[in-house]
């Protein structure tokens, strides 16, 4: 049987493993992270500007990275950018990507949040005298954040599964570093494996976080019709990816 | 302008187009194998979850959490590099087994919120007729199910379409796979920037047209809730 074979050698590569793992993986995963929650708010609040012009190329944004694969994205870059004569690291290209890719989902959940948020609450800020940034800090989005959290939650894990591209440019991530290591040896089945539970341990208390917030949100003001989080999927409409 | 049509002449060539669009119905053939195939499997995981023994239970919820929480990639490479010596399937197969055991999982969790929005008087009024499990689950409740859930269904099919770009790294000719064998002929930095470019638009496309239907098909399902909610209001009053 394959999965029982070659432990023995693979025991002694789970250092290097590990390294690819926190020096590349985790690392492109928390400043992907970072940049896409930043880029995530600032389009979500964007798309609820007043001007056209903006919602437009909000749109286009999202819009394109939504429906097209982020691999073309991430070979469009490593490919198209030396041609100009521009070189970046695997690892620049890799956060610039998954941040792009998942600013635009979060930026897609914000704006939801932003628009449960009544109409009439704007206009009780207007009336105050509050500028369209001002409502936005102070009135809607310390609502909507709880409402937010558990989505967001899972898109961080769909952001840290998809830090796995940078096999395909040769990142030297744990993907390559286990695949590349499968193929040089011919032991396929035990690096794979270990690598599951490295990418399982830093996702799986993510959604059990995202599932937490959920459980809170439920107990908390937000009144729901139907308590079941699988309810609340189907109904919110898209999945995460 | 005329630089633009000269670039889409000399790569998109009538032939380069057949090339790329046999990958681009590879892809989508693909896609929906795979949307059915865990449609299935995904609604067995969803009943077993919901109303099957213990164990059952608990394996479904290690099924789920454990493909929910690991890359995709990852599956693809490791079955793709080991199915294929141990049971002696084909590497296209081992892809389509792969896709489908991914798609399962989160496809079981979407038929469940169906599965649990069926009022549980539904149940008991098929028990009183009479109906056994599998009667009251295949005549009752899954077709109001799959159903509910058919925008869910073409997001994974979205879903699926751009996660099939993966196959071009197993040298499985689908779209992205062919893109780069056109490209292969190509050196100016336009055109292959032009091949990039039109692969994408041929996804964004395809996808786009997907997401707006099932825009479409949500929208529809809110506004049914809507006017059921409007008729309970006329009716009680």
């Amino acid at each position: 049987m394959n999965f029982f074979k070659g432990w023995d050698k693979v025991v002694s590569e789970i250092p290097e493993f590990l390294t690819a793992f926190l020096c590349v993986t985790v690392w492109v995963a928390i400043v992907g992270t970072l940049l896409a929650l930043t880029i995530g708010i600032v389009v979500g609040l964007m798309s609820s500007s007043k001007n056209k012009f903006i919602r437009f190329i909000v749109r286009v944004y999202v819009e394109f990275f939504q429906n097209t694969p982020i691999l073309i994205q991430i070979f469009f870059i490593y490919l198209a950018l030396p041609a100009f004569g521009v070189r970046l690291h695997e690892m620049t290209i890799a956060i610039m990507i998954v941040s792009l890719y998942h600013g635009a989902y979060i930026s897609e959940i914000v704006r939801s949040g932003v628009e449960s948020v009544p109409k009439g609450q704007y206009e009780a800020a207007e009336s105050q005298g509050f500028s369209h940034i001002q409502s936005m800090v102070y009135i809607v989005l310390p609502q909507t954040i709880r409402l937010i959290l558990p989505p967001l939650t899972s898109q961080i894990v769909a952001l840290f599964k998809n830090t796995s591209v940078l096999q395909v440019i040769a990142g030297g991530d744990l993907m390559y570093v286990a695949a590349s290591w499968a193929g040089y040896t011919g032991i396929t089945a035990p690096p794979y494996l270990i690598a599951a539970v490295l990418y399982f341990s830093i996702c799986y208390p993510l959604t059990c976080l995202s599932r937490y917030f959920e459980k809170k949100n439920e107990a908390g003001y937000v009144q729901k019709k139907s308590k079941d989080p699988a309810i609340l999927q189907l109904e919110g409409g898209a999945l995460d990816v | 302008m005329s630089n633009f049509i000269e670039l889409f002449q000399t790569v998109i060539t009538p032939s380069n187009f057949k090339f790329l669009m046999e990958g681009l119905a590879l892809s989508v053939q693909f896609s929906f194998i795979v949307v059915i195939a865990s449609l299935i499997l995904g609604t067995l995981l969803a009943i077993l979850r919901n109303y099957g023994p213990k164990f059952a239970r608990a394996f479904v919820v290690c099924y789920v959490e454990l493909f929910r929480n690991t890359p995709l990639l990852l599956w693809i490479l490791f079955m793709r590099f080991t199915l294929p010596k141990m049971i002696g399937i084909t590497a296209y197969q081992a892809v389509i087994l792969t896709f489908v055991c991914f798609c399962a999982s989160n496809l079981s969790e979407v038929v469940r919120g169906g599965l649990n929005s069926i009022p549980k008087g539904q149940f008991e009024a098929a028990a009183s007729q009479g109906f056994n499990f599998i009667q009251t689950m295949s005549y009752i409740v899954l077709p109001q199910t799959l159903k509910m859930i058919v925008p869910q269904l073409l997001q994974t099919v979205i879903t699926i379409i751009k996660d099939s770009s993966y196959l071009s790294t197993l040298g499985i000719a689908e779209l992205t796979y062919r893109g780069r064998v056109v490209m292969a002929n190509f050196f100016q930095a336009d055109q292959i920037i032009f091949i990039f470019g039109y692969l994408a638009g041929v996804y964004f496309i395809v996808n786009f047209t997907l997401s707006l239907l099932v825009r479409y098909l949500t929208s529809q399902k809110r506004a049914d809730k809507k006017r059921e909610k409007l008729r309970l209001k006329m009716v009680n009053a």
